[in-house]
């Protein structure tokens, strides 16, 4: 339901467009930054989905992605994080309380935000980004 | 005449032909893909002239410290960062005037077992001082 925090324990995908994914894949501070008219960065919620595996789950925002429209790219990527980690990694080193809701769209019900930080909030960014190692990033097109 | 005094008064690019200049090749084909993004996608954005002279003449100026990943900000900040430190990043913005935005973490684990972690925003040299840990 709109507004409803997600558990601790599940996880969210964030799409990396190219210009925020580095040489090795990963993705930069840059994929977790807001645009300075945004209140809140835009994640899908995996465990919304009921799938049985990540893969499968990050399956289903492809298709949600490309439901709606929106042309993801080959050198893109989803890095996804655990809810509960990302709270408790920017609480304990940047002192800011984040929320991470359900936030779902007409063509995306899976769609959540991640909000309680500014644009020019770099070390939050920085230590999203810092929680994502190569397991956790999967390829933009199957 | 210092290499970043060119680029002040530089186009994006004279500016890529500067960085191969001062052989940072890595860095100008990397600036060189994001503008091509920025041209073929309208979900991304360019990095602000000012902003791109600032890093430049940044990263000739700072050769030594080996290049970095290079992205954009959603605003069209040019970011520089470096993973060095396993879970590591430190994370510079250029944010087009005498000013540097920064912030590193030593990431889950932390360095050498303790964590580390720094922000703000300060001119280059102070930025530097600051941000030094992360670049050794």
């Amino acid at each position: 339901m709109q507004g409803d925090p997600l558990p601790d324990d599940d996880h969210v995908s964030r799409y990396c467009k190219p210009s925020s994914v580095d040489s090795l894949g990963l993705p930069l501070a840059s994929a977790f930054q807001l645009r300075s008219d945004e209140d809140s960065l835009s994640v899908n919620w995996l465990e919304s989905f009921g799938a049985a595996s990540v893969d499968d789950a990050i399956g289903r925002v492809r298709a949600a992605f490309l439901d709606s429209g929106f042309g993801l790219r080959a050198n893109g990527r989803f890095a996804v994080l655990d809810v509960g980690a990302a709270k408790s990694a920017v609480r304990a080193e940047v002192g800011l309380s984040l929320r991470i809701e359900h936030d779902p769209l007409p063509d995306d019900p899976s769609h959540a935000g991640i909000s309680g930080y500014a644009a020019h909030d770099l070390a939050v960014a920085v230590e999203l980004a810092a929680l994502v190692s190569e397991g956790d990033v999967y390829p933009a097109l199957a | 005449m210092r290499d970043s005094v060119y680029v002040e008064s530089s186009s994006r690019a004279e500016m890529t032909d500067a960085l191969r200049k001062a052989g940072l090749d890595q860095s100008a084909d990397r600036l060189a893909y994001l503008q091509r993004l920025a041209e073929e996608d309208p979900d991304e954005k360019p990095i602000a002239l000012e902003s791109l002279r600032q890093l430049t003449a940044f990263l000739i100026d700072e050769r030594e410290l080996g290049e970095p990943e290079i992205g954009v900000s959603p605003d069209g900040v040019a970011l520089a960062q470096w993973r060095d430190l396993g879970t590591g990043i430190l994370a510079m913005e250029f944010l087009g005037s005498e000013l540097i935005r920064f912030a590193g973490t030593s990431g889950p684990g932390g360095q050498n077992g303790e964590s580390l972690r720094v922000s703000g925003a300060l001119p280059k040299t102070r930025a530097l001082q600051v941000v030094k840990p992360f670049l050794s």
